[in-house]
């Protein structure tokens, strides 16, 4: 008989025994091209294409599902003997087995996917929430990205079916393989941060944490996570991601067929197919828990790293879970006390390892020659109102003489003994002259805090630290203006937009430290995108007096104060710490109401806003008491409320 | 001809066959003999290709038991066969079709109807006797030229075991089926075998060592 007739029937036969998974993914893809077609589901805005796209969340969903079904469920034959029997005694090659049970899984998943895809995507054409030109690739791309990641999700539970030998193990398997890597790279990224005080990142770990990490590949790959934030699909932005997700999705088929041909069909008495996969999972399994022992017991160091908690997290921790790995992978409770030899080289990996963190702990600690260093980026993660720190490390470069200055004044300051009570952390990056980056995390006395206005005031700092410095137009915005207590919308043109923004910019470039330090802001300005862009906002200080003046022109009486509303009462609650071991307990202690004028007078003048205090660690304040001030907005009709710390 | 090498097979530390070597020309129907655990099982399936041997080589007619073209020539069939659950005789020999140039359905349909057998109803409300008729049907029209039988004769009522015995006695004169039968019967082997062996602790007993070990 012809082999391609043989192997024809082999696909057919394989289809009739996966009847049941072929109605389910047509069955739940045609339901969501159902529910994604409906117009409800489908909001406005420029964004609807990417519900085409790869990120769309709810086919992601039904990607890993399937992915792990189907992975699952390819070599059923495997489970009983007489079907093992049956199907090895066939005229066919393990190969040739193979192929069909794979190449099965993909036309089951991939056609009615695919199909409902572009009929998803024929629906929103003629319903008008896409157009085709701007979405084709989206929906191209959305095809295929969560085809390779099924055949990736695929690959990963095949292996852990054709490793392990019961249903248990499987699962245990396939939860390793998918959590391991991402949990093993945060327990390395928490060790170098204890055992390096200047650690901060390494980019080495942040790739392997984006690449190695399945979920994380997966997410990346098909941009589930922006997709979520509502920005667009970009082909650039996901394509190392897209070609590294093929090469896992080839190599795992590849490692399953070679496993599943010389896997052995006979079943045993072990948790896994092979001594060597047994071997590895065990070693994995208690490296990733003791080092979380080690991680776990520097709780009582308070902040350090001590060796002597890590000595002991060792020597008690790996002979009980040495133990317990014994009974898992025994099932036995007996073997508790077994596989001596093993426990020894347990205790050697594990000093081995402490030893390679303490070498890349110090390693790390090390930093370059100023001539080695090309631009630096420094974020003080105190001062909040200027946004987030990864953007800002990696928008800002400080370079030249500014560079030169700060290299000096963080070389100063860091690890800089003293009997200050209070420390800030400093981040630091350094792109380096030979294409690498370097990060440190310092610690700087709150006696030393004055000196960052150096850094403060370069223009390279601001225009990294602060968004709304870094607009490129304010053509697609529109301007709100809060003081915590009232808000407006300002109905401006472009052109008065733009003298608003240029005034702000100009007064937060002038702005030095210790004006920020010294004063709460007492505004805010919100530049909302009507293009779905991102909105991007700033706090106004009393000294900003050009905006002050703009604002006013409008009719906004931005500088006024708490105490310039007719305030009803504050409330006074003092809350008192109690120190714990671990934890400190904060309870209200007692509660006043002012009522009379003079006092809420005087205390109001003191008073600011608590939603503009999010730089509060940077001013003293007093944090142990709340203020609830409740006044009577403009119109005096109403009586509102605001939250408000005292400074000192 | 079925050419078996110094084949060991273990299970972790247990030895189930033990350097085993044997010829069975064609045309040959060749009984084995065993206690249980004897490896006479495990056996069959090294030869189906099923299992893989630790050491030493199966060859028919000179190819290896796992190739394709090997396999295309052996019908295995294990003591315990998996059907579907909605399986009915009919869509065991339209299974089998697929795989086997030589399957006659008209054959397969005329022992069916021999062993009075509805070719439409569910296997599982068959009893065990009757389902294994229906394997041996499939067997015998696979056309194959070898066939591995595991415990054939278990759950056959006397009658039907005659038959049996004709129908493969008929197939090994006829067009020459080299058959392997495993089985306790000793007597249904005695009547139907040319040729015996016995395996005995992973090895291959000669009829006076057997006796001798009787």
């Amino acid at each position: 008989m012809d082999g391609m007739k043989r192997f024809t029937g082999l696909l057919r036969e394989d289809l009739k025994r996966k009847l049941g998974m072929i109605a389910a993914a047509w069955y739940s893809m045609g339901m969501l091209c159902l529910v994604f077609s409906m117009k409800a589901t489908v909001p406005t805005g420029e964004v609807r294409s990417l519900y085409v796209g790869p990120g769309n969340t709810s086919f992601f969903a039904v990607m890993v599902l399937f992915g792990i079904l189907m992975g699952a469920d390819a070599f059923r034959f495997l489970r009983s003997e007489s079907e093992t029997d049956l199907y090895f005694g066939l005229p066919f090659t393990r190969p040739q087995l193979f192929a069909a049970g794979w190449a099965n899984n993909l036309l089951i998943f991939a056609v009615p996917f695919t199909v409902c895809r572009l009929l998803f995507f024929q629906i929103s054409l003629a319903m008008g929430y896409s157009r085709y030109e701007e979405s084709i690739l989206s929906v191209w791309m959305g095809c295929l990205v969560p085809i390779l990641g099924f055949l990736f999700m695929m690959g990963l539970a095949m292996l852990a079916y054709l490793l392990a030998q019961n249903t248990g193990c499987r699962i245990g398997l396939l939860a390793l393989f998918l959590l391991g890597p991402a949990v093993g790279m945060r327990l390395v990224e928490r060790l170098l941060e204890m055992m390096a005080p200047s650690f901060y990142r390494s980019e080495v770990l942040e790739i392997m944490k984006e690449y190695l990490s399945p979920l994380s590949l997966l997410l990346r790959a098909t941009g589930v996570q922006e997709y979520a934030d509502g920005s667009c699909w970009l082909l650039q932005e996901h394509l190392s991601y897209i070609l590294v997700l093929e090469g896992a999705a080839v190599f795992l088929s590849v490692m399953c067929l070679v496993i599943f041909c010389i896997r052995p069909a006979e079943r045993t008495n072990r948790m896994f197919t092979f001594r060597s996969a047994e071997y590895l999972v065990r070693y994995v399994c208690l490296v990733l828990a003791a080092l979380w022992l080690v991680k776990g017991l520097q709780v009582f160091a308070l902040g350090g790293f001590s060796t002597a908690l890590a000595g002991i997290a060792v020597l008690f921790g790996v002979p009980v879970l040495h133990g317990l790995l014994n009974m898992v992978l025994a099932f036995d409770a007996r073997k508790f006390v077994s596989a001596k030899w093993h426990l020894l080289m347990e205790f050697c990996v594990m000093l081995l390892l402490l030893v390679v963190f303490s070498a890349l702990g110090s390693r790390g600690g090390r930093m370059p020659a100023v001539e080695e260093i090309e631009s630096a980026a420094v974020v003080l993660p105190a001062l909040a109102s200027g946004g987030d720190r990864e953007q800002a490390l990696s928008r800002m470069k400080i370079e030249g003489d500014g560079l030169a200055d700060t290299y000096v004044w963080i070389q100063e300051v860091c690890g800089k003994k003293s009997d200050a009570d209070d420390f800030y952390d400093i981040l630091v990056k350094y792109n380096l002259k030979n294409g690498r980056t370097a990060y440190y995390k310092c610690q700087l006395p709150a006696d030393a805090l004055d000196g960052f206005d150096d850094i403060y005031r370069q223009e390279a700092y601001k225009k990294g630290t602060y968004d709304i410095l870094c607009l490129d137009s304010v053509k697609y915005y529109e301007i709100h203006w809060t003081n915590g207590m009232e808000q407006y919308t300002l109905d401006l043109n472009e052109q008065e937009r733009q003298a608003l923004w240029e005034a702000y910019c100009k007064d937060l470039d002038r702005m030095t430290f210790a004006e920020l330090r010294a004063e709460a802001p007492i505004g805010q300005l919100t530049f909302a995108s009507t293009k779905n862009q991102g909105d991007v906002s700033g706090y106004i200080y009393p000294g900003f007096s050009k905006t002050l003046a703009i604002l006013s022109h409008y009719g906004i009486h931005a500088g006024k104060k708490i105490s310039d509303y007719e305030i009803t009462e504050i409330v006074v609650a003092r809350y008192m710490m109690q120190d714990g071991l671990l934890y400190n307990v904060r309870y209200l202690a007692a509660q006043d109401t002012v009522r009379e004028p003079e006092k809420i007078m005087e205390l109001s003048k003191t008073l600011a806003i608590e939603e503009f205090c999010v730089d509060e660690q940077l001013y003293l304040k007093d944090r142990n008491t709340e203020y609830m001030v409740s006044y009577r907005d403009s119109t005096g009709q109403t009586v509102r409320r605001v939250k408000c710390w005292k400074r000192i | 001809m079925i050419e078996i090498c110094n084949v060991t097979k273990r299970f972790g530390k247990f030895v189930c066959l033990d350097q085993v070597s044997l010829e069975i020309p064609d045309g040959m129907v060749y009984g084995l003999v065993g206690e249980n655990g004897a490896g006479k099982s495990t056996l069959l399936r090294l030869i189906a290709g099923v299992y893989r041997a630790d050491a030493g080589e199966i060859r028919i007619d000179g190819r290896r038991a796992s190739a394709v073209a090997a396999k295309q020539e052996v019908f295995y069939m294990p003591d315990r066969q998996y059907y579907d659950r909605n399986a009915t005789p009919l869509t065991v020999g339209s299974f089998y079709r697929n795989f086997y140039a030589g399957f006659s359905m008209e054959d397969y349909r005329g022992l069916l109807e021999m062993f009075e057998l509805e070719e439409n109803a569910l296997l599982d409300s068959f009893s065990k006797g009757m389902k294994k008729q229906v394997f041996i049907a499939a067997a015998l029209c696979t056309n194959t030229r070898y066939l591995l039988c595991d415990e054939v004769f278990d759950g056959l009522d006397p009658q039907i075991r005659r038959v049996v015995n004709d129908l493969l006695l008929g197939a090994a004169e006829g067009r020459k089926l080299t058959i392997l039968i495993v089985s306790h019967y000793l007597e249904e082997l005695n009547k139907i075998c040319g040729h015996k062996g016995y395996l005995h602790r992973g090895r291959i007993l000669t009829e006076p060592e057997w006796q001798e070990l009787l």
